[in-house]
């Protein structure tokens, strides 16, 4: 769906990027990662023609974007930043509708979408004519993340879209994106810092320094030991082993019968939650339950050191 | 009292004309500092009436003192009525203020005030009245000619830096460059300018005959207006450069990424964020434009300030105050009009 291909860009006398080559697949939550000023941004930004490569290819749907119309590849990409920057001198429905109000939508359907976009979002109704001014900040995200998603592109691209609101919001709308990519199959490209967001979010992990790919890949693959020193660093030295478990479910470690009397935890649990639980219960067997309360047989502290992705 | 418009006259202290009544203005002042204690809403009303009262007794008084004097006899207003006009003025717009009503309106308050006197006939007496009968028509045209060059000048100004507003916008170079060119024209005096300008449109108009054809001409309101306009400038361009920058940077960078072209982004967002800033550019352009037209008198552009300069080759107080006067009021009223504009503007936005 998007393609870089040895792609370079310099600012000034600044090496943003350097032959960075990669390949985001259809409906992939593709997540960057790396420490401040290693080109996240500006990666997401070539996408949509903010910035110009000063060498390789970028392709979106397969074409080279530097043959496209800027203002209509723009168009056709949701865009959605931690700064929001919604127009402050227009309400929240017309922020919402700025996309489809640049390809001619007729008003009755713009207003029929903005209203299913509110719904989504869930944004009460009758913040439709407010202005921004009024919004919370985890509101203002939500207008933002509506009006990226307003004429349905089928690429998203997203900056740090959660970065200013606090942790628990920022829990809703994770979950909230992670809902609206289940459900519509777009491909979203998305710039964070925080290391348990992006293990948590991503299909595609890609990790960033000084301009350069480190690595790449799904969140377990990269989290298999030999990990990479740089991206055991980012992710937290310490804390390598609770974030893997973090990324397994308690049902595909079950095996067996627990002991009489284990205490029980639900199969959809991280691993890491089962491991928290015997800690916390001095228990070195746990019953797993499926949603509906049936056995599925027994998760040890043996199984969980010896589980592989 | 002076025997004609001329020549000096003899003072008349206020309780020798006015009788008792002369300290009625007074208390009214000093009541008027006590109401200012109470923060009352009624505070200004007392400063203002004390105004109103010393302008209706002082016609009455000169009045009185005209009957019987040859019709070439004037009385004026002396040092000390200006000194207490201005006094209760400003008492009255400092405790608008703090009585959170818009000075604006006792301004306006005590301007109806004023003409409504002038209208019942109580100042007829006073030499600036008779000064004004005298030359009714000359200071009608002169205060129409001062508007319409002001307005000439305004939108000259505006047509210069308009354009060069959006070329700083765009180029930092091209920014350095005109700032330091407008800001070059208010380093040379004003007068200096005015002069200048003759000799250079004479030489033009000498190159370009068709020119003086078009009616142009080296002295009058050509080189008035034009030098008036470069002061303008620098102001102007100022406020169309803040006000086009004026728009969160993360507003006009989302309006990009959404698509919209950098024609739209300025017609939709950059313009209409910056207005608040523009309109003060304008306040501030506009009343430079009524006071440095005055300047135009000096080198035959009419208008205003051609009363002053003419009353004072006279000597004749009476005819600069006629030419001052509604100079002064013109650029008040500008001010309080674009001031209100600017905040209405300012408001809609948030
Ligand atoms: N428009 C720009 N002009 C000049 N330098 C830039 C610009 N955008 C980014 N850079 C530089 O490029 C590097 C990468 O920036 P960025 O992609 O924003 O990093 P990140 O998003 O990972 O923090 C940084 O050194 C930054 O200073
Ligand atoms: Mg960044």
């Amino acid at each position: 769906m998007i393609a870089f291909e040895g792609v370079s860009v310099v600012f000034g006398g600044v090496r943003a990027l350097e032959g960075v080559t990669l390949s985001v697949g259809r409906g992939a939550l593709c997540v960057l990662v790396g420490p401040s000023g290693s080109g996240k941004s500006t990666l997401l930004r070539l996408v949509n023609r903010l910035v110009t490569p000063s060498a390789g290819v970028v392709r979106v749907r397969g074409e080279d974007v530097a043959a496209l119309d800027p203002a209509r590849l723009r168009r056709s990409i949701g865009y959605a930043i931690q700064s929001v920057g919604l127009f402050p001198h227009r309400t929240v429905a017309q922020n919402i509708a700025t996309v489809p109000r640049l390809l001619g939508w007729p008003r009755a359907r713009i207003a029929a979408r903005v209203e299913e976009l509110m719904a989504l979002l869930r944004l009460d109704p009758a913040l439709a004519g407010r202005l921004p001014a009024a919004l919370s900040g985890g509101q203002a995200q939500r207008v933002g993340l509506a009006r990226a998603l307003a004429a349905d592109p089928d690429i998203l691209l997203m900056d740090e879209p959660f970065g200013a609101v606090d942790p628990i919001i920022r829990r809703g709308l994770r979950a909230e994106l992670q809902r609206i990519h289940r459900e519509t199959g777009k491909t979203i490209l998305l710039v964070t810092h925080d290391p348990g967001e992006a293990l948590e979010l991503a299909t595609h992990l890609v990790v960033l320094r000084e301009g350069r790919l480190v690595a790449e890949g799904a969140p377990l693959a990269l989290t298999e030991p030999p990990v990479h020193p740089f991206l055991r660093a980012l992710l937290g030295d310490g804390e390598l082993g609770l974030r893997r478990l973090d990324l397994l479910p308690v049902g595909t470690a079950a095996a067996g019968a627990p002991p009489p009397g284990a205490p029980s935890i639900a199969a959809s649990a991280s691993l890491r939650a089962a491991l928290s639980l015997m800690v916390e219960t001095r228990s070195a067997a746990l019953a797993v339950l499926s949603e509906e309360g049936a056995p599925l047989g027994a998760v040890t502290l043996q199984a969980i050191l010896e589980r592989r992705a | 009292m002076a025997p004609n418009r001329l020549l000096p006259g003899e003072a008349i202290g206020a309780p020798a004309a006015l009788g008792p009544a002369a300290h009625l203005p007074a208390l009214l002042l000093g009541g008027a500092l006590l109401a200012g204690r109470l923060r009352s809403r009624l505070a200004p009303a007392l400063p203002l009436a004390g105004i109103v009262l010393a302008l209706a007794a002082t016609g009455l008084a000169a009045a009185r003192l005209m009957e019987g004097q040859p019709p070439a006899a004037r009385a004026s207003l002396g040092a000390g009525f200006w000194l207490f006009l201005a006094s209760a003025g400003l008492l009255a717009l400092e405790q608008a203020r703090a009585a959170g009503l818009r000075p604006a309106w006792a301004g306006l308050a005590a301007l109806l005030a004023g003409v409504a006197l002038w209208r019942w006939g109580l100042l007829d007496a006073l030499s600036l009245a008779v000064e004004y009968r005298a030359r009714q028509e000359a200071v009608q045209a002169a205060l129409w000619r001062h508007l319409a060059l002001s307005a000439a000048a305004l939108g000259l100004a505006l047509a210069v830096a308009l354009p060069l507003g959006w070329w700083g916008f765009r180029s930092a170079r091209a920014e350095a460059a005109i700032g330091a060119a407008l800001s070059f024209v208010q380093v040379v005096p004003s007068l200096a300018l005015f002069g200048l300008l003759i000799p250079l449109l004479s030489l033009l108009l000498g190159a370009v005959p068709a020119l003086r054809a078009a009616g142009l001409q080296a002295i009058g309101p050509a080189p008035a207006l034009i030098a008036v306009a470069a002061y303008l400038a620098l102001p102007l361009w100022r406020a169309l450069l803040g006000g086009l920058g004026a728009a969160d940077p993360a507003a006009v960078e989302a309006a990009r990424a959404m698509g919209m072209t950098e024609r739209r982004i300025t017609a939709e967002i950059r313009l209409p964020l910056g207005l608040p800033v523009f309109a003060g550019g304008l306040r501030v352009a506009a009343v430079q434009a009524i006071g440095l037209v005055a300047l135009g008198g000096l080198i035959g552009a009419g208008g205003l300030g051609a009363l002053v300069f003419e009353g004072m080759a006279q000597f004749a107080a009476d005819l600069i105050l006629l030419g001052a006067l509604p100079i002064i009021l013109l650029a008040l009223l500008a001010d309080a009009a674009l001031r209100g504009l600017e905040t209405r503007l300012a408001e809609g936005g948030r």
